[in-house]
């Protein structure tokens, strides 16, 4: 039986010197088994909650605990974890096999076990035949394969990684994604992915925390973080969404609730679409946000028998092949409205257009 | 350049930098050269015109046991003395660039302070302090001390420079991979800091080797080889084999230093760069 709480981290905050404070009251759960990633923008102290993780740095209060154990005063070299650096940090004096069994020489296993060990790990990110060459002779790639073989023949019981993708060309990263989720599925170690790219995030994991200045705003699986993001800072960091400032003008009793969209007008949006993940109970005439995804607005004709309808001028359209983006502009609305459309529309710059949109597809976020 | 832009008539153009440039280069170089130039001539006296080669002076400086003994004294401390300070050198690189120490830039001037006193105000102080208060005799342990106090700041500031030079996480990849920091300086930061440290014993070596004040001072009747020469100044006939040693010193140094300055930037462990 997986455990819930396999990894918990409970009120850890951390500080540097008395004004930075990177890691603030993070409590959150990883069950085990599960590939977790931390999202966020640079400085918002992802990074520093996998190295409180790894025991580079120590909380300045609060508790980690991996599996029941608890980690403080443990120091890195004696916790179940183990890494791959975002600059791989492959030992440049040392050849394939000598990064590989670095780690193995305190157990002192038999030279026949730990030949098969390396060459074990070294088949799992295959890079089989090349155990003898050179930490310098290596390509990106390869080194972060080495990186990845070197953490996981110690057989860690949670495997952090910090952006082990970045420095990867855009093919080479797409490949890498799928081929690590599919790693991890098979050896079956629960995964820590430090990231900074929301669609590697959404790729992989099975569940995400987005973090902004050292504090989680959200905890979810990668669909409900895209279509019930509770909040409009995670709203706008994952994926394209469109705001429109609104008020509540009717309570949902297990029905619709009626909106009154600034500049715009009556809106409805499901009661189910606007209670799920909010932990927070609307009031009538509360100020609120009314979010839509670029997608799930429809164009022209499609529009018309939908439970939202509006008419906008088409200011732009950005063709990209298999679709494209319309930025559309509404009297009384302040932002661009942002669309994506299958692209054999026939959208001509400066017409009058249907834009409408189904009540299930609003997301509604406080303000 | 000096040489661009050749006028007819002149084969080159001289510009008011380069001149000064080549006027800097032998002022420098100009009278460390004529050392070995005269150490082959066949006169006792140093003056120009040379009149004959010869290469008498280098044979009866092999004979002088005086010399040899000044000599294997000199090799001695330069030995002792630049093991020693490579190893606190290490030691204080270390600490600076690998732990959040308070006081930092305060322990650092510190230790590089000897190197801005003048020689001559060092070596009067640790003589009285070593006298009179301390009642040792000056000795060759005594000199190595001293020049302890200027090599360990060099070897410092040469150690530094490699230590920041490669990426930490080699370091924390080691302390996850299991090793203690103890294992992880022999595994990992050693290997990766050698050439910084074969360049800082080089370095310290010659700097002991050539040093004359400290020496003096504190050399008591056991004399280094710049003591050794000094003293033989005086005697006008020995001079011609005091020039053909100072020849040979000239050429070991500048090959060792030559050396320790390639090995230190001949980069085998730049092999991880932080993206």
């Amino acid at each position: 039986m997986a455990r819930a709480d396999y990894i918990s981290i409970q009120e850890v905050t951390k500080r540097f010197g008395s004004k930075v404070t990177a890691v603030d009251d993070v409590s959150l759960d990883i069950r085990q088994g599960e590939f977790f990633s931390l999202l966020g923008a640079s400085g918002c102290g992802k990074t520093t909650l996998l190295r409180l993780l790894a025991g580079f740095e120590q909380p300045s209060s609060g508790e980690i605990m991996i599996d029941g154990q608890p980690l403080s005063g443990v120091p890195a070299h004696q916790r179940p974890t183990n890494m791959v650096f975002q600059s791989y940090a492959i030992f440049p004096h040392l050849n394939v096999i000598g990064n590989v069994a670095y780690g193995l020489r305190k157990d002192k296993l038999p030279r026949e076990e730990l030949r098969n060990r390396v060459e074990q790990a070294l088949h799992m990110v295959k890079l089989d035949g090349l155990a003898e060459r050179k930490a310098t002779e290596l390509s990106g790639g390869q080194r972060q394969r080495v990186a990845l073989a070197r953490a996981l023949v110690k057989r860690p019981k949670v495997l952090l990684l910090d952006e082990p993708l970045s420095a990867l060309d855009k093919k080479l990263r797409e490949d890498m994604q799928i081929e690590l989720r599919l790693l991890q599925q098979e050896v079956g170690i629960t995964f820590v992915f430090v990231t900074h790219d929301q669609e590697e995030a959404l790729t992989m994991s099975d569940r995400i925390a987005v973090m902004s200045g050292g504090k989680v705003l959200q905890i979810a699986s990668p669909t409900d973080l895209y279509e019930r993001p509770t909040s409009t800072e995670v709203a706008g960091f994952i994926g394209q969404m469109n705001f429109f400032p609104a008020e509540v003008a009717s309570l949902a009793n297990g029905q619709d609730m009626q909106l009154e969209v600034d500049g715009v007008g009556p809106a409805r949006v499901a009661g189910e679409a606007a209670v799920s993940g909010a932990t927070h109970s609307w009031r009538q005439g509360e100020a609120v946000t009314l979010a839509l995804r670029p997608e799930r607005l429809r164009l022209g004709p499609a529009a018309e028998a939908l439970d939202n309808r509006m008419t906008a001028r088409i200011e732009a359209v950005a063709y990209l092949g298999d679709r494209c983006h319309v930025h559309l502009r509404a009297a009384g609305l302040k932002d661009a409205i942002l669309v994506t459309a299958a692209s054999d529309l026939n959208l001509a710059q400066g017409a009058e257009i249907a834009v409408g949109w189904p009540a299930e597809s609003g997301v509604l976020l406080s303000r | 350049m000096a040489a661009v832009a050749a006028k007819p008539g002149l084969p080159f153009k001289i510009s008011p930098l380069g001149a000064y440039a080549a006027f800097f280069l032998v002022f420098i170089y100009g009278p460390v050269l004529l050392l070995p130039l005269f150490s082959f001539s066949d006169s006792q006296y140093v003056a120009l015109p040379i009149t004959g080669f010869t290469t008498q002076w280098y044979e009866q400086m092999f004979q002088a046991d005086q010399l040899q003994g000044a000599l294997f004294n000199s090799l001695k401390v330069a030995t002792v003395t630049s093991i020693v300070a490579t190893a606190l050198a290490m030691m204080a690189a270390l600490a600076l660039t690998r732990y959040r120490v308070p006081g930092r830039s305060v322990i650092s001037g510190t230790i590089i302070l000897p190197l801005v006193i003048p020689g001559i105000i060092l070596g009067v102080s640790i003589l009285v302090v070593m006298v009179q208060v301390l009642g040792v005799t000056p000795s060759l342990w005594s000199v190595g001390a001293g020049h302890l106090l200027i090599c360990t700041p060099f070897g410092m500031l040469i150690l530094i420079s490699r230590l920041e030079g490669f990426d930490r996480s080699l370091e924390e990849a080691s302390l996850d991979l299991g090793e203690t920091r103890f294992v992880t300086f022999f595994r990992v930061t050693l290997p990766l800091a050698l050439p910084g440290v074969v360049a800082s014993i080089l370095t310290t070596f010659t700097l002991s080797f050539d040093e004359f004040i400290l020496a003096f001072f504190l050399a008591g009747v056991e004399p280094t080889l710049p003591v050794y020469i000094w003293s033989q100044l005086r005697f006008p006939q020995r001079l011609p084999s005091v020039l053909a040693l100072g020849s040979i010193i000239l050429v070991v140094s500048f090959a060792v230093i030559a050396f320790a300055e390639w090995y230190r930037r001949r980069d085998v462990a730049t092999g991880a760069k932080p993206v």
